[in-house]
């Protein structure tokens, strides 16, 4: 179990996570997953097929609607990107480098957000498309303690990751998070993953 | 009573209401709804208000575009298929639309416009055959890579070109997504219930396609017919809700029976090819009548050696 609470890490912030096991390296979610199945540690075994079902088109939704929104709101609102993303994104890299990279980068992800039909999308409409997916989510959890009841899945994870992020990361308005928070389950619900696997952790990040 | 709101889509063929995958979703989700709509089958997108194919028309609120702004609007006038959900079934409609979006659409979009053999032999010769000229000889190509573009964005891939590894990474994804589906419509007639939903509008969309349209690299489409409740489904919901497609389909002849297409033809080849050779042995007889080479036997019997003289000196000439 403790292999799989150390595959709960997720930062969406254009890092990708990466577990190290002996002289092998597994990046991103899904391998990591596939890693620690192949170990005989996989959280999704209890589960019967209709719910692993849900349990997958619920994580498309995360990916597709958070991450995307994550990423329109980072790089495609121009305060946003001026203030905080092209900043973060540059600081290794010395100058003129850095500027061409954050443009890059920026000129390709609102490309990626025309081709699947974002662009024409308003910044109060992303938020909507949030809300809406954060309440799908909500009704989904309701009083239990996990997604799938007494469990953890790795939809779980992938949850806590993503609402984890937009609380914890600073951006230019309080929006996001805001509307995290009106959702309540959700927020006892980071709150409980947090302090129950990542209690070492206790002094970084504070929701 | 206001007028009706319009809707434009794509014409349909082989027992489809629509041969586009968005169509057919909103046509689908439109029955569902009971919503009146006034539907105009088009094979040319500029002659939609927008430009672009499924458009609505509203009473007075200008165009609607993408499927889901559709079912919104139509929501909002009242005409709603997912009023009995429970908030629950309304969250997993949402799951279940993403699923669809990121693991299906992009193999079907890859069977449809970018396996070569398919899109040469059957969707480009589709839309070439039906849309007005001269769009024909520049829309398909321009929808060609405007998809495979997209595919290239979304896989963050700039040289994605389509070959043996993508064709299977697209079509393993679309398999586990089909067989998820199939789990969760379980032995229900749809997919929360007795009666149609969004939801069922969604699949409905993307998987009759690929029940109807015959292609010539099939792998896609056997996976669909190994999970028999799904093919059931669309085949439940084309009968119910658009039998006029079903009795209105033609025989398509396939592809590979070209020579069967060309029988039909026959009878007709066979009279123009009798009837060219009459008119060029006419021509040809006239000619040389006209110019001496033959005259006709009304002429005195003694010329008639040195006649035969002059015609046998032709023959060798054109020899």
């Amino acid at each position: 179990m403790s292999l799989a609470a150390e595959a709960f890490v997720s930062q969406i912030a254009g890092k990708v996570p990466f577990i190290h096991v002996g002289n092998q390296v597994v990046s991103e979610l899904g391998p990591i997953v596939q890693f620690t199945k192949a170990k005989g540690h996989s959280l999704s075994d209890g589960l019967d097929d209709v719910q692993r079902a849900e349990m997958k088109a619920y994580m498309e939704l995360v990916n597709n609607m958070l991450l995307t929104a994550e990423l329109y709101i980072q790089w495609c609102d121009d305060t946003t990107a001026s203030e905080i993303t092209r900043q973060r994104y540059s600081s290794p890299y010395s100058w003129p480098l850095n500027h061409i990279l954050a443009y890059q980068k920026q000129w390709e992800v609102r490309r990626k957000m025309n081709a699947i039909g974002w662009a024409g999308k308003g910044l109060e409409q992303v938020y909507e498309d949030v809300s809406q997916c954060c309440q799908a989510l909500s009704q989904r959890l309701g009083t239990q303690p996990f997604f799938f009841n007494k469990q953890p899945t790795e939809l779980d994870a992938l949850v806590f990751g993503h609402l984890f992020t937009i609380l914890t990361t600073r951006l230019t308005t309080d929006e996001l998070s805001e509307r995290i928070k009106s959702c309540s389950n959700l927020l006892s619900f980071c709150r409980r993953i947090e302090q129950t696997y990542f209690e070492e952790d206790k002094d970084k990040g504070r929701l | 009573m206001a007028a009706p709101m319009q809707l434009y889509c794509w014409k349909g063929d082989y027992g489809l209401p629509s041969v586009d995958i968005d169509c057919l979703t909103v046509l689908a989700y439109a029955k569902f709804a009971g919503a009146p709509l006034k539907v105009h089958k088009l094979t040319n997108p500029w002659r939609s208000p927008t430009g672009i194919l499924p458009t609505l028309q509203t009473r007075g609120e200008g165009s609607v575009s993408q499927p889901s702004k559709i079912i919104i609007h139509l929501r909002k006038q009242k005409y709603n298929a997912d009023y009995d959900l429970s908030a629950k079934e309304g969250a997993d409609t949402l799951a279940f639309v993403s699923l669809l979006e990121e693991k299906l659409l992009p193999a079907l979009i890859y069977t449809l416009w970018i396996d070569s053999k398919n899109y040469v032999d059957v969707t480009r010769r589709w839309y070439a055959e039906n849309v007005p000229f001269p769009l024909n000889f520049v829309l398909p190509n321009r929808m060609h890579a405007q998809r495979l573009g997209r595919l290239q964005l979304v896989r963050e891939d700039p040289a994605l070109e389509p070959g043996e590894q993508l064709e299977q990474e697209l079509y393993q994804e679309a398999l586990e997504c089909m067989t998820l589906l199939s789990q969760r419509l379980g032995s229900q007639k749809f997919f929360f219930g007795d009666s149609p939903s969004a939801l069922d509008a969604y699949v409905f969309g993307h998987l009759a396609p690929l029940l109807k349209i015959k292609l010539p690299n099939r792998k896609l489409q056997q996976y669909l017919s190994s999970l028999e409740n799904l093919q059931l489904f669309c085949t439940n919901i084309l009968a119910l809700y658009f039998p006029s497609e079903i009795q209105a389909a033609p025989v398509h002849t396939a592809p590979t029976q070209a020579d069967g297409g060309d029988m039909d033809h026959e009878p007709h080849k066979r009279w123009n090819q009798v009837m060219s050779v009459l008119f060029a042995m006419g021509a040809m007889l006239g000619y040389a009548i006209l110019t001496g080479i033959i005259t006709i036997k009304s002429a005195h019997p003694h010329l008639q050696e040195s006649r035969h003289d002059d015609v046998d000196e032709e023959g060798e000439e054109e020899d």
